[in-house]
């Protein structure tokens, strides 16, 4: 089946599940609004299946996807998040930029690289605490240093 | 325009000033670097605002908004890709001039057309925004809710390949305006996790849905090899391609006031505008084979129209809520998040901060131009920004905007989450400009379908309420046209591509 007529069936499958969400809405009015653009996004999901079931498009030849690099990125990310909090708003975006630029990067470690990206790291994070912490004086999360 | 001319000199304080400097600097860095588009730019910037005085806040945002434009078209001269949307049509004669060894003057054609295009967009603007805001005092519940509607119409037709797409992405933003406790009723809705509790607020929301797929994408492009042009600066060919570009008054004109015109109409975006006068310019010139080739004629036209959009892009935007660009959309959030409703009370109880706004936007346009040509010297080395550190800095950037919001590590965790949703949409051909859109209308829809509802069964029905009238049967037109028009764009695209592909066949 056509990619686009599949995107369709999930969007419907979507707007079904939300619709039998709408009963635990306790007011009646507050529903009202929500229900209306469920509906609306049902039909239009509907719609946009028959389309491509109908009239289906050519797709143009595209690269392979980069999963290892998009998908690494994103558990990086995702640590960087879990550990945000702990750590502190300005350690873990250290250790993050480190992440990124070296295991992304797939540079190989020698003294000179290492002092690189260390540096580089440090400045970020150096140009980060001074904007936010000395100049803007925010509040980011706090965690083991500050 | 008394009242411009009254507040014009609030955006000359020292600290409006360093602002807008600042803003204008950083703006061509971030429109240069490619992969950074100036939506996401406004978009992070946002937070930054909080800690300032609104018009000053707004100042940035503006400064930022305008000089990415204008700075997208370095990428697209230098390494053949378009900083920004609005640069595509540079790049056609823009690259071509670079490689012929003129990336230098092609630069200063680009942000001296750029200067000229902008003014007469904001002379436009500067004129026009009043007068059209008093027409929104005739805007009851009805109305503001089909405007609601319209915006996520136009902006849902035009920034995605498929109509249908859009409206959907489009009825998702109202779906994620409601989640949270209903601000008329106080009842919850959709609040699935704790996360939810308080609803997805603007700028994450905002953050997440622009930031996050570009720091995907540009792990996607990380390693690809540019089509970059050696660049070697010359000296004491400013003033001479000053007057060279001055001279080019048809190609001047005509990016003008197409970008002016595609600015005023909602969702149509500084692509469209730099597109239609790159093509007008050539159909008018007595050497239509030039273009493409390194033809200045190109370079000015497209820049001229992009710069001219910005403006007028907000005419609708400061009258009725209705952007007139996906970044005109965010700049829309940045006005909410400091109390600014668009309509004709901003001109009169907030007339100071939206006339030095105004002002600050005219000021923007010169120190583009300025610091721009500065910048082109210099310009090549923004190229080499490596794409990991980009995507690094973006996303501490992304994590530290929204949780400056309510200091709230749950708005990171909504954040993170919308944006990844976004990345996988984007995939699939969804655009984030409605969803955004959506977002922000929502309330402005919900509130005013409510309060309609209980004029409605009070007195003459809902049908009636909200589908008879003068101002609701135009509105109800305009939507039903950039739906029409959307759905006939499309088909004709199937057609063209369908012919393609059996010419192809045929050939083969």
């Amino acid at each position: 089946m056509n990619r686009d007529a599949v995107v369709g069936l999930v969007c419907l499958a979507g707007s079904v599940l939300l619709y039998a969400t709408l009963g635990h809405i306790e007011e009646a009015r507050a529903a009202v609004f929500p229900r209306t653009i469920i509906v609306i996004m049902g039909v239009l999901s509907a719609l946009l299946f028959l389309q491509h079931l109908i009239f289906p498009k050519p797709r143009p030849q595209q690269p392979p996807f980069p999963w290892l690099r998009v998908g690494g990125l994103f558990v990086i990310i995702v640590v960087y998040l879990l550990v945000c909090e702990d750590l502190g708003f300005y350690l873990s975006a250290f250790l993050f930029f480190l992440a990124v630029t070296y295991i992304m990067g797939r540079r190989r470690l020698n003294p000179k690289q290492a002092a690189k990206w260390l540096v580089g790291s440090a400045v970020f994070t150096g140009i980060l605490y001074v904007l936010f912490k000395v100049i803007l004086e925010v509040q980011t999360p706090r965690g083991l240093l500050v | 325009m008394l009242e411009f001319l009254q507040y014009f000199p609030n955006a000359l304080t020292p600290i409006n000033l360093l602002v807008l400097v600042l803003g204008t600097i950083g703006g061509l860095f971030l429109g240069a670097t490619p992969g950074l588009s100036p939506t996401m730019a406004v978009a992070l910037l946002v937070p930054f605002t909080f800690h300032m005085d609104p018009a000053t806040g707004l100042i940035l945002l503006g400064a930022v908004y305008t000089s990415t434009v204008a700075g997208g078209a370095i990428s697209a001269i230098l390494i053949n890709i378009p900083g920004a949307p609005a640069n595509i049509a540079t790049l056609l004669d823009g690259h071509p001039m670079a490689k012929l060894g003129q990336a230098q003057k092609a630069l200063y054609f680009c942000f001296i057309s750029s200067l000229v295009g902008g003014l007469f967009g904001m002379v436009i603007m500067i004129f026009f925004t009043p007068p059209l805001a008093e027409i929104a005092l005739e805007f009851g519940p009805s109305e503001m809710f089909w405007v609601a509607l319209f915006g996520i119409t136009v902006m849902a037709g035009l920034t995605s390949g498929s109509v249908l797409k859009g409206l959907l992405g489009g009825m998702f933003g109202l779906l994620v305006s409601v989640i949270g406790y209903s601000p008329m009723l106080g009842t919850p809705r959709f609040v699935f996790l704790d996360v939810l509790t308080g609803g997805v607020s603007i700028v994450p929301a905002l953050i997440g849905l622009f930031a996050v797929p570009q720091v995907f994408s540009l792990m996607e492009t990380a390693f690809q090899q540019r089509d970059e042009v050696s660049f070697q600066p010359q000296k004491g060919i400013l003033w001479r391609t000053f007057a060279e570009n001055l001279k080019k008054v048809k190609a001047l004109s005509i990016g003008s006031v197409v970008g002016t015109i595609i600015g005023v109409i909602p969702g149509a975006g500084g692509q469209v505008a730099g597109l239609i006068a790159y093509d007008q310019v050539r159909k008018f010139s007595k050497n239509p084979r030039s273009f493409g080739t390194g033809n200045p004629e190109g370079v000015v036209a497209a820049e001229s129209a992009n710069n001219a959009m910005v403006g007028p892009s907000l005419i609708p935007l400061l009258t009725l809520s209705v952007p007139g660009s996906p970044t005109a959309a965010v700049l829309l959030g940045g006005l909410l998040i400091h109390g600014l409703f668009p309509g004709p009370d901003l001109f009169r109880s907030h007339a100071e901060v939206t006339y030095t706004f105004i002002a600050s936007l005219v000021l923007a346009q010169i120190a583009m131009c300025i610091f721009g040509l500065l910048m082109s010297r210099y310009s090549h080395t923004v190229m080499k920004v490596p794409d990991l550190e980009m995507a690094a800095a973006v996303t501490v950037l992304a994590v530290y905007g929204t949780f400056s919001v309510q200091n709230s590590f749950d708005d990171v965790v909504v954040m993170f989450s919308l944006g990844t949703l976004m990345y996988l949409g984007r995939k699939v051909g969804f655009s984030a400009a409605p969803v955004v859109l959506g977002i922000i209308l929502g309330s402005i829809a919900e509130d005013n379908f409510l309060k309609g509802k209980l004029i409605a069964d009070t007195d003459v029905g809902v049908f009636k309420y909200f589908f008879t009238g003068h101002l609701n049967l135009i509105i109800i037109a305009l939507c039903a046209a950039s739906v029409g028009y959307s759905i006939y764009s499309e088909v004709r695209q199937y057609q063209k591509a369908k012919a393609q592909a059996r010419a192809k066949e045929a050939s083969s």
